[in-house]
């Protein structure tokens, strides 16, 4: 046997475990993060002018070791009751664990939870929480600096106490928020959600949909839920074919125009407002409905800003109000219609009519979408929403074409398997 | 099916479809990453973290930093991305940056052992470990082995052996000549002989009862 041959089994060991396959979700997290870095590498690009600068602060770095023993160090922890290999934690599956960190917070990860302490800084760590439910208490400090993260969702922490849980088979991530507040950035927003006391965060990436709830409400369907972005409101009772608002959300404000208040409100120069999009960034949608009330729904539908618009139609969805949403986006398409915020609110109608059981009208909503803008960054939901709302409205056959594009379009898109599914039943005799 | 309501859709014009990120070539990649473009970032990550992981795996054996070595092969080319100017060589670039970083992180697994931070320097990986206990065995005693070699001798053997790369590009990712690529070789696979036979968990692969259809 030659020497390349007696290698030739050690070899195949070490390519089986360099090949060995990932964890998909271990991969995904790697490509989010790496996209994370991009978006926040992007404004911070330096000009050549300014090297001089880069060659300063390098000097100061050297002088900076020479302090070594005075700068601060990164907080430790120890961990109880569970296994540890170097950052990794995992619970037993019958009994919790601890981690206590050396600045007074802590966690408590319910029995089969697996945590890892990404990375330890001087105010605080960042957390992946890769499995089941861990109870945090971050002890406030001037410069507290803590992340949470559970696959996608980045959960940034100043001084609180949450539930934070992650299930990596159903993909999906439930935060409840007792004290404090945290803000919550994920793949489906463009803006840091806000999460406060007494609320509770759900997203979910398979329906890709993100709920902001009392905590004290019995369900995501209550009236106090706030669906954010994607997400499909319950289906009012009846399926009325119509876009008008259902018998199921009689709690549409009225926004009628309060002379008195606009009458009392301060010169917009006098004093300095927080933009309506920064408020739905902030979860406070009662604000932003209510400011809309203030300034009147018809002045406003024709005189707000697009982004005021869009926040105005955020606010008004997540807070239930669909005909203050309908309004809001048709008058974003008047207005607006040539923008790309114009153009998906075409998409938003679609999800608000299909959310009402008005599928006709969500398949026009949705086609409307895909013409305008056929790559769009919602195109691949919009031809999923076409082909559930063709499926519901013509049946399978007339549905069968357009899963067949989405699957030529997306082979591994989120809404793949239901178009194979379609096709499956199709081609049955 | 009932009738939809009508709607007066504003003209607009014809949109131009963006050709797919994930059929771009590697050069056309890589000048979309370098003007920042989200998706062709995603289509390379998606292309090459396997090959990347696998260099790193492969290099560095069972270690739990290897998800954080490949974000460092990531971002280094994020921010490199506009100095190369070969970009259908991305593949054997960030196959050369995942080996410069292998080669960092034994180094400092070397002073970890001189400092007796942890008795080997290794803490054991989370994912995908051999299933059986005899694999699991297998492979710590081979990487106990390749401990004993040079880095460089060490990362010759794995890109030659794991990643099957030509000695020609092999010499060209360790920055050394030809001959002397071979030479490390040569001299790797004769510690890993030697040392493996020692190994009583490594003596049927090196007999080549196990693996030896791979």
């Amino acid at each position: 046997m030659s020497e390349r041959d007696e290698l030739h089994g050690i070899a195949a060991l070490l390519r089986a475990h360099a090949h060995a396959g990932v964890d998909p979700e271990l991969d995904r997290v790697g490509q989010l993060e790496l996209e994370r870095r991009l978006a926040l590498a992007a404004p911070r690009a330096v000009p050549r002018s300014r090297a001089w600068l880069a060659v300063a602060a390098a000097t100061a770095a050297a002088a900076g070791v020479a302090f070594f023993v005075l700068e601060p160090h990164p907080i430790s922890y120890e961990v109880h009751g569970g296994r540890s290999v170097g950052p990794y934690i995992s619970a037993p599956a019958l009994t919790p664990v601890t981690v206590s960190f050396s600045d007074g917070s802590s966690l408590a990860a319910d029995p089969g939870a697996r945590l890892r302490v990404d990375e330890a800084r001087v105010a605080g760590a960042r957390v992946l929480v890769e499995r089941g439910r861990t109870t945090v208490h971050v002890e406030h400090h001037a410069t507290s600096a803590w992340d949470f993260v559970a696959g996608p969702f980045d959960v940034r922490v100043t001084g609180t106490r949450f539930e934070l849980a992650w299930d990596p088979t159903g993909e999906a991530v439930d935060l409840k928020l007792e004290e404090g507040s945290v803000e919550v950035r994920g793949p489906f927003a463009e803006a840091p959600i806000a999460v406060r006391a007494g609320q509770r965060f759900r997203a979910d990436l398979a329906s890709r949909s993100m709920t902001v709830i009392d905590s004290s409400a019995p369900s995501a369907a209550s009236g106090a839920s706030a669906t954010l972005p994607s997400a499909a409101p319950a289906p009012a009772p009846s399926a009325a074919n119509t876009p008008s608002p259902s018998p199921a959300e009689p709690s549409e404000p009225a926004i009628s125009a309060h002379s008195e208040a606009t009458a009392e409100r301060p010169a917009a120069s006098a004093v300095v407002t927080e933009s309506w999009s920064a408020l739905v960034a902030r979860g406070q949608f009662e604000t932003v409905v209510a400011k809309a009330g203030d300034r009147g729904a018809s002045e406003c539908e024709n005189a707000c800003s697009a982004a005021d618009l869009k926040a105005l139609a955020d606010a008004a969805r997540y807070t239930g109000r669909s005909a203050l949403a309908e309004s809001a986006l048709m008058s974003l398409r008047r207005r607006f219609g040539a923008t790309r915020d114009g153009r998906s609110a075409a998409f938003m109608l679609g999800r608000l009519n299909e959310s009402r059981g008005a599928a006709a009208a969500a398949e026009r909503w949705y086609e409307t979408y895909l013409n305008e803008l056929p790559a769009g960054e919602l195109a691949a939901e919009a031809l999923a929403g076409k082909m559930r709302t063709v499926l519901a409205t013509a049946g399978r056959a007339s549905a069968e074409p357009i899963a067949a594009e989405y699957l030529a379009r997306y082979p591994n898109g989120v809404h793949s398997k239901t178009a194979r599914d379609i096709l499956a039943s199709s081609a049955r005799p | 099916m009932s009738k939809p309501p009508p709607f007066k859709l504003q003209a607009v014009p014809a949109p131009i479809s963006r050709f797919p990120a994930e059929r771009l070539s590697d050069a056309e990649l890589v000048r979309a990453a370098a003007a920042g473009d989200g998706d062709a970032v995603g289509v390379v990550w998606q292309r090459y973290a396997p090959l990347v992981r696998g260099v790193l795996r492969g290099s560095l054996g069972p270690d739990h930093a290897i998800e954080d070595l490949l974000q460092e092969v990531f971002v280094g080319f994020l921010r490199g991305a506009k100095n190369i100017h070969e970009g259908a060589a991305l593949r054997g670039y960030l196959v050369g940056v995942a080996v410069r970083l292998a080669a960092l992180e034994l180094r400092r697994r070397k002073v970890r052992r001189w400092v007796i931070l942890t008795p080997t320097g290794i803490v054991p990986e989370r994912s995908a470990p051999p299933a059986d206990a005899e694999g699991r065995a297998a492979l710590d005693a081979l990487y106990r082995v390749l401990d004993g070699v040079s880095t460089r001798r060490r990362l010759a053997f794995v890109l030659r052996h794991v990643e099957g790369l030509e000695i020609l590009d092999v010499a060209s990712t360790l920055g050394i000549s030809e001959s002397t690529a071979r030479r490390e070789l040569e001299r790797a696979r004769t510690y890993v002989q030697k040392r493996g036979a020692r190994e009583p968990a490594l003596k049927p692969y090196l007999a080549g009862r196990v693996g030896g259809s791979a």
